[in-house]
């Protein structure tokens, strides 16, 4: 049973920059990475491939167009899963792919891994958008069940045991393979790979295909805004009593104690 | 056989100047760096001196990201919210360059892998492997072991990779100062019209006083091409031993600077882009440091090669072309199949034959620096003298030398004293 | 437009009625588990009964939501976490455009105009989709609506080639307040050293009535709390009246998940860290010297 797992290009939203005054954000200053919950999808995916003998291959379509910045980004990004025990990698990218909706981009998708995987694995959300639409969509266009929020993974021949965490309680389902399946940051703790194997990565086959999205997007961006979160930012001064004396009094000033 | 010829540590420019030239003749080079890419955790180094990197790429501005190239030197005492500027509009021989680590140590660790040298980001190294006395690779995080017929150690000010070879003693943190440095977004337009630039020019503006309350240190402003960096140096020793309060001590310092009237001016406006807070090394250490042992050299931070004028760092030249050395010695030592120390010693020869004798005039300048009334008096002096010179208020005067006169002996200062600081001024130069 | 909306838990279809109101006609999916609460609902123009249907099977919710949803320009569906598996699914099978964890929306020359939050919380994107459109909506935007009795329908769901079997399902133990509902919040991160010394949050929250939440490197790495406590983009957003964040530097997640609260107190070592950004009243200080000096401070306030 071979296994795919989805990696996204994701913006490192932790070194976006943006502007409150102006508004402006930074984009294209931002580097990208594999997300955290891939890593974990990584992990889920190289575990299960040790214990059956199978293969297990890295996903990646990139939506943030094809400069030379953000092709070494990507291959980055997928030395790191490759380093973590994937066998290979493929990488869809191309300019003006940062026009594909998550309908495009699913189709895209669907066509890799028709007919040569037989579990998609993915995160719950991506590191940028957390929408967790893409796993979703893509079950769809291959027609196969779709399981998400897994914290574990058991494959029993045909079928998939999944435990998933809902909100007020977990559910263990029985899932008939093919399937796609997208977990949580609880599911594993992924490896840290060792230098040997970055390595290593390096020389592993990575695919690259390219990609320009075919339709109109059912989906424009107009804009992006930056949210105005207006804080008093005040710095309260003083020795310990003192400090805790004017919090005191700010807070019931504010009328919230 | 070794897994790889050569593997660096680090990818700061002495790391990639290193991995650049031995994997362009062709030997297998396994660059590892710490930092989540090269140039993410080196805020310092905000000026170039650019006669060492032209030797390994001629005219390196021309494609290199670098910010302006420095034709204005400012040095400026502040005495309280008073302060006096001395402006150099010249442009020395020698070219120097503002830049923005980050962008620039990303340049030249994509030189070293556009030549070969496999580059990878985000990975510790423990220290060297030695078998028998003699480095053999590295121990990487998680006891990780990978073999190399040599070692560059290019890791930085507190280069555990020399320590642990025992190339060098355990540094105490009294061979550290700290600085700190906030890079400040203004328009180019705003930079040219306040700082009387035009073009790529670039300002350079040093500044000493009593924001460091005594302590050795001082402030410095160096213009970029859309920002400026602002910031503090200062001696770690003198300095509270709590690294907590020491952090908070330089943001203070760092804010009373920036508020200074002098100082102000220049910033208005400006939108704070990042802060960091750094370790610094100093000079003293170099006494204690040995350059090569069997399977490995040092260079750039790591050894020394690094000179705090107390108001400002100057290190990128010197680890620049240290690694270019220590490049040269190491491919010598890999084609001859020896690579002892003996064989490995050439890398000092090469230095002393040349950067040395550069390295030990710099420092020379040093020990003048580490007077501490240079921080204290001498701003103090400088300042109420020309004040005192300017000031026209219809009463008597004091003759501008006995004014002077009464200052140095409120200092404390002998005349013979300051002759004598004069004097030292002079021949470190 | 003709809306369809339907989530797992009456509370979220209640606001969803409420959102689609504002763009035309709501129809609302209701299972046989909650056909018990018929009589609460309120406001949506008609009721679509499945008696075929329990909330629970995913499965059988998708083919009969993508089934209906192409008579209609929008389906709503709720920001929990199965609402959220609902919407790609459901918005591919009828080629429909999606978002989810909508803030607000409103039709415009035909396209369905919506706000939400993206890149963790520093941007807020504002996409037009194309009808018809499957969205889901966050938590607490709409308030649910007193007024309109809807009719009811009774529909029937299609039978489906079953590939999803549910084998056992496990309560989560209450962890009293939930953080999303509680008016007061102390914030809890790395600045504390061990979990023992949580124990000074607590008592913190304790004088003041509150709960304490937790970043994600205590919930979900350390394990020191429940994962139900962490709060921020991925875990729970929270809109308390007061929000005190002790020891959290204020990295990117968590930020945005405590953007809605009305009164932030931070207390940091680091002058520098971005939470003082976020916050109204910053304390620069070492919380074990400064929260028993606080709690005790409440205390003897509380106690008269």
């Amino acid at each position: 049973m071979d296994i795919a797992v989805l990696v996204k290009q994701s913006l490192d939203v932790q070194e976006l920059r943006v502007d409150q005054d102006t508004g402006k954000i930074y984009i294209e200053d931002a580097p990208t990475k594999a997300g955290d919950i891939e890593l974990n999808a990584t992990e889920e995916a190289v575990r299960l491939k040790e214990k059956l003998g199978d293969k297990a291959i890295a996903v990646m379509l990139s939506t943030w167009g094809a400069s030379g910045k953000r092709q070494k980004e990507a291959r980055e990004a997928l030395t790191r899963v490759l380093a973590m025990g994937l066998d290979g990698a493929v990488l869809i990218m191309g300019e003006g792919a940062e026009k594909g909706d998550t309908y495009v981009i699913a189709r895209a998708l669907a066509e890799e891994i028709r007919g040569k995987f037989e579990l998609v694995l993915a995160a719950e959300g991506s590191e940028d958008n957390f929408s967790g639409l893409l796993p979703a969509r893509l079950a769809a266009e291959l027609g196969w069940p779709y399981v998400a929020y897994a914290t574990a993974i058991e494959v029993e021949g045909d079928h998939v045991k999944v435990t998933r965490s809902l909100e007020d309680f977990e559910e263990v389902v029985r899932v008939k393979l093919p399937a796609v399946i997208s977990v949580t940051q609880e599911i594993n703790k992924p490896r840290v790979p060792k230098l040997v194997e970055i390595v290593k990565a390096k020389k592993k086959p990575l695919d690259q295909k390219d990609f320009s999205p075919p339709d109109e997007p059912k989906l424009a961006i107009k804009t992006l805004k930056v949210p105005k979160v207006e804080r008093k930012q005040i710095v309260i001064e003083g020795d310990v009593e003192e400090v805790a004396e004017k919090l005191v009094q700010a807070l019931r000033e504010e009328g919230v104690l | 056989m070794a897994d790889f010829d050569v593997i660096v540590v680090g990818a700061g420019p002495a790391g990639s100047v290193a991995s650049y030239l031995l994997a362009k003749e062709g030997h297998t080079v396994l660059t590892v760096e710490r930092g989540k890419r090269p140039g993410a955790k080196n805020m310092f180094g905000g000026r170039l001196y650019s006669w060492s990197l032209e030797k390994v790429f001629p005219e390196f501005w021309k494609e290199a990201p670098v910010e302006r190239e420095v034709t204005k030197e400012v040095l400026g005492f502040l005495h309280g919210d008073r302060g006096l500027e001395i402006r150099l509009s010249a442009r020395p021989r020698g070219r120097s360059f503002t830049l923005l680590r980050a962008k620039f140590d990303q340049w030249l660790a994509e030189k070293a892998e556009d030549a070969g040298a496999e580059v990878i980001s985000g990975f510790k190294v423990e220290g060297p492997l030695i078998r028998d006395g003699r480095v053999v690779g590295i121990v990487a995080e998680g006891d990780e072991e990978m073999e190399a017929e040599v070692v560059i150690a290019a890791d930085g000010a507190l280069s555990f990779m020399a320590e642990k070879a025992g190339l060098r003693p355990r540094l105490s943190k009294e061979d550290f100062a700290v600085g700190a440095k906030e890079v400040i977004e203004l328009p180019k337009e705003t930079i040219e019209d306040r700082f009387g630039l035009s073009g790529d020019e670039g300002a350079a503006q040093l500044y000493v006083g009593d924001l460091t309350e005594g302590v050795v240190g001082g402030g410095f402003i160096y213009t970029n091409k859309e920002s400026v960096s602002v910031g503090v140096v200062m001696r770690i020793g003198s300095l509270a031993s709590k690294v907590s309060k020491i952090s908070t001590a330089m943001w203070e310092i760092t804010e009373k600077f920036k508020s200074h009237p002098l100082i102000r001016r220049y910033l208005e406006g400006g939108k704070l882009a990042e802060y960091s807070a750094h370790i610094i090394p100093e000079t003293q250490f170099m006494r204690g440091v040995r350059l090569y042992t069997d399977g490995m050299v040092v260079v750039g931070d790591a050894a020394g090669f690094c000179v705090n004028y107390g108001v400002t760092v100057r290190g990128m030249d010197f680890a620049i072309e240290s690694a270019r050395a220590a490049a040269e010695a190491v491919h010598q030592a890999l084609e001859s199949g020896d690579t002892s120390a003996k064989s490995l010693s050439r890398y000092q020869e090469i230095l002393s034959s040349g950067m040395l004798r550069e390295f030990e005039a710099a420092r020379k300048a040093v020990d003048l620096m580490e007077d501490e009334r240079l921080y204290t008096s001498i701003p103090k002096i400088a300042v109420e003298s020309l004040e005192h010179l300017f000031s026209v208020d219809g009463r008597p005067r004091e003759s501008l030398y006995s004014f002077v006169r009464k200052e140095f002996s409120e200092e404390g200062i002998s005349l013979l004293s300051a002759l004598l600081l004069g004097w030292k001024a002079l021949r470190s130069m | 437009m003709r809306v369809l909306a339907f989530s797992h838990y009456v509370d979220l279809a209640l606001e969803l009625i409420s959102a689609g109101k504002g763009l035309g006609e709501v129809s609302l999916i209701v299972t046989s588990d909650q056909e018990g609460r018929i009589g609460e609902i309120r406001g949506a123009d008609e009721i679509l009964l499945c008696k075929e249907l329990d909330s629970g099977d995913q499965e059988g919710l998708v083919e009969l939501i993508s089934g209906l949803g192409s008579e209609y320009d929008v389906v709503l569906l709720a920001g929990d976490r199965r609402g959220r598996e609902l919407v790609g699914q459901v918005a591919h099978r009828i080629g429909a455009s999606s978002a989810v964890d909508v803030s607000s929306l409103s039709a415009e020359d035909g396209k369905l105009v919506i706000e939400r939050m993206t890149f963790g919380g520093k941007a807020v994107a504002v996409e037009e989709l194309n009808l018809p459109a499957v969205i889901s909506v966050q938590k607490g935007k709409f308030k649910p609506l007193e007024e309109g009795e809807p009719s009811v329908r009774e529909i029937s769901a299609p039978s489906i080639d079953r590939r999803i079997e549910v084998l056992e399902r496990k309560e989560k133990p209450k962890v009293g307040v939930p953080l999303d509902k509680a008016e007061i919040v102390v914030a809890v991160g790395r600045g504390f050293k061990k979990k023992e010394d949580l124990k000074l949050a607590y008592e913190l929250a304790e004088v003041l009535g509150g709960v304490v939440g937790a970043t994600r490197p205590l919930a979900a790495d350390l394990k020191w709390m429940e994962e139900e406590v962490w709060i921020g983009i991925s875990g729970v957003r929270i809109a308390p009246k007061l929000l005190i964040v002790v020891g959290a530097s204020g990295q990117q997640q968590f930020a945005a998940g405590i953007m809605d609260s009305k009164v932030v107190v931070a207390v940091n070592t680091d002058p520098k860290a971005p939470i003082f950004e976020q916050a109204d009243y910053g304390v620069v200080m070492d919380l074990y010297e400064f929260l028993p000096v606080l709690t005790k401070k409440l205390r003897e306030l509380k106690g008269g």
